[in-house]
């Protein structure tokens, strides 16, 4: 895509927002009122304007810099897998540009836009990452990837009276493992890249801050109508050098889809849970947990972990999962197949473990291997990984993928496979 | 060096009064004048991280910083694009980290402490302790010499508590304006780590700073790193919310 057509893009999405907003406002106007409106509009610039720091007044450049600022990236993949005998492809290019800019004092707008373009492989078979067991039932329908051009994420902050007030498509990321995050609730992480970006959430969201380290945060993420939308409320406190804190949330969730694909309706999932990080004896630890109820099963989950660095800068890591939704060893239920395909769970095993090292090598490279270990059914998948920094804002990953395990248990059908990453930073 | 004395730990190094007579001193008492003068009440600074690689490559990295005391620092990457708009903040021997990209902070604790700050020879337990010199290390003078043809005081420094990244110190204290000049730090076993070299000395108010470092990690042979203040103010008002995980979460 060009500069041109990129722009052209903006455009168009900006254009697409002031209609958006438009509507909005007219929407607003026709259920609340014009002086209602006009309130609100009165109260916004107020905001704005009223000093952010009142202890800063001496000097306003003490505060950080207020910038707008365009970075963003360039990034092309090229991936290759074999399974059940089969080599398949898949390359993209990816383009990311991220705006942050002050609106007023008070007020910020932060958003990012990606062109996400594939080639090679891009229909999937589904039945191609179940075990034969389960494929043999499993409705054949490929699945489409498509090029993507969407919002990562855009949002308005407001500050008004120390209460910060976030709308749009934002970040609502938690929980202190490293792999396996129970109080994840909308965006769970690629297990076998857990620090790849993740999209953001649409939501309205508040948080007050009740001292440096703690604050309350409650979050609405429309979904549907008000009933079957998220709610969610999270606190966290800092408290004898040791991060705590506490959720509860009540998500509308699609129960994964039977073998014959029948869909059915919404159902609430409610999670109450919580994480800690900090260090005993000098090693850093982590543990976050949830309890959950849906759809009439109930199940906990919890991760445990801590992080070792050697001498030499290797860094190890250990993680272990607990997952009561899980089954102690295969077979595994087609559902559970197909949530896990889709997403919905994190693990198909009740118990899985994540061990990685991690160490710099010669100047600009790094060397990783990570693997995620079923001792239920006795697969595990092996990810090798090399990082090389080329340049300033250049860099080169490789990822391998090899599966342990016979077909049917949780890691071993994904044959080998791997990629390799290109990012240039602008 | 008391190495940790800089912004997010990196900066702010030892530094002392500009009064002279140093002659009779004794080692607690040039602990004492190294502390006494560190304990800035506030600093903005900007600087910049230079990783030499023995290649001959580099890789320059600019940031903003504020302290306020010896407890709080919040440090904002603004350069290169790769890593702009990474933060971080130090609440006491606490420190995280938030990845613009993942929109998340994250803890830096026990050993991870260890990793090289973004890739530099500094380490982020470098970047996070500060120590008390007169509190935390014993010293002994071990002789007088010259530095670059300054007048020093060489100190042994061996640590009085278990959790302090350096067992052991080796310090060339500028005995007219108290600036440490090189400093080596040492494992419990007597090994090597990191040696520093300060350098490009300036007086601020009535104080005086290094504003070049020099770091050559033993264990990380394939680099050195260049820490150079572009601007320092002294004295600023900082707002407290800055200090706060709020704040590093939004950088506003």
């Amino acid at each position: 895509m060009t500069i041109g057509r990129m722009a052209l893009e903006l455009a168009r999405v900006a254009a697409a927002l002031a209609r958006g907003l438009a509507r909005a406002a007219a929407r607003l106007v026709r259920r609340a009122g014009l002086p209602s409106v006009l309130l609100v509009l009165a109260v916004v610039p107020l905001a704005a304007q009223a000093p952010e720091h009142p202890d800063s007044a001496a000097s306003d450049s003490v505060a950080p810099a207020v910038r707008t600022r365009v970075t963003g990236y360039l990034e092309h993949q090229f991936s290759a897998s074999r399974s059940r005998g089969r080599w398949t492809q898949l390359d993209h290019d990816r383009l990311r540009a991220d705006l942050v800019a002050r609106a007023g004092r008070g007020v910020w707008l932060e958003a990012a836009a990606v062109w996400q373009l594939y080639r090679g492989d891009t229909r999937v078979r589904l039945r191609d990452h179940l075990p034969a067991s389960v494929a043999a039932g499993v409705d054949t329908t490929s699945l489409v990837i498509e090029d993507r051009h969407f919002v990562n994420h855009a949002y308005l902050v407001l500050s008004p009276g120390g209460v910060e007030i976030t709308a749009g498509k934002q970040y609502l990321t938690w929980g202190a493992a490293w792999v396996f995050n129970p109080t994840e609730l909308f965006r769970p992480k690629d297990l076998f890249e857990p620090t790849y970006e993740r999209e953001g959430v649409g939501a309205l969201s508040a948080r007050l801050p009740l001292g440096a380290l703690s604050d309350v945060l409650v979050a609405y993420v429309p979904d549907g109508p008000f009933r079957t939308s998220g709610k969610v409320a999270r606190a966290r406190h800092h408290v004898a050098g040791f991060d705590v804190s506490a959720l509860a949330a009540a998500v509308y969730e699609q129960p994964a889809a039977t073998p014959a694909g029948a869909a059915s309706a919404p159902s609430r999932r409610l999670v109450l849970g919580g994480d800690l990080s900090g260090e005993v004896l000098g090693l850093g630890v982590w543990a976050e947990g949830t309890w959950n109820d849906f759809a009439g099963d109930r199940w906990a989950e919890a991760t445990l972990g801590g992080n070792y660095t050697l001498p030499d800068r290797t860094l190890l890591l250990v993680e272990g999962y607990f997952n009561g939704w899980g089954r102690p060893g295969d077979p595994y239920p087609a559902a559970a197949w197909l949530a896990r395909l889709a997403g919905e769970r994190r693990s198909l095993g009740r118990f899985v473990a994540y061990v990685a090292a991690n160490r710099p090598v010669r100047e600009v490279w790094r060397l990783g291997v990570g693997a995620l270990v079923n001792p239920g059914d006795g697969s595990a998948a092996l990810v090798p990984s090399v990082a090389w920094e080329f340049a300033e804002n250049v860099e080169l990953i490789a990822n391998g993928l090899v599966s342990i395990g016979a077909d049917g248990t949780e890691y071993g059908r994904g044959g080998v496979g791997g990629f390799v990453r290109g990012r240039v930073y602008f | 060096m008391t190495s940790t004395r800089m912004t997010v730990g990196l900066v702010a190094l030892a530094l002392a009064c500009a009064r002279a007579g140093s002659a009779q001193v004794t080692a607690r008492e040039v602990l004492e004048r190294l502390d006494a003068n560190m304990t800035i009440r506030t600093v903005r600074m900007r600087a910049e991280l230079i990783v030499h690689y023995r290649g001959g490559d580099d890789r320059t990295m600019t940031f903003e910083s504020w302290e306020r005391g010896t407890d709080q620092s919040f440090l904002e990457f603004t350069s290169p694009a790769r890593d702009a708009g990474s933060r971080f903040l130090r609440q006491g021997d606490a420190m995280w980290i938030y990845l613009p990209r993942v929109g998340k902070s994250v803890r830096i604790q026990g050993h991870m402490l260890r990793q090289g700050f973004m890739g530099s020879d500094f380490s982020y337990g470098d970047a996070s302790e500060n120590p008390s010199m007169a509190n935390d290390y014993d010293a002994v003078i071990e002789r007088r010499d010259t530095v670059d043809g300054r007048q020093v005081v060489v100190l042994s420094l061996t640590a009085r508590r278990p959790n302090l990244s350096y067992s052991r110190r080796r310090t060339w204290v500028d005995t007219e304006r108290w600036v440490p000049l090189r400093e080596e730090l040492f494992a419990a076993s007597g090994r090597l780590l990191k040696t520093m070299t300060l350098s490009d000395v300036r007086r601020l108010a009535d104080r005086w700073y290094p504003f070049r470092i020099e770091l050559d990690d033993a264990l990380q042979t394939e680099t050195t790193t260049t820490f150079r203040v572009l601007e320092m103010r002294l004295g600023v008002a900082v707002p407290s919310e800055v200090f706060t995980l709020r704040y590093l979460e939004s950088g506003r």
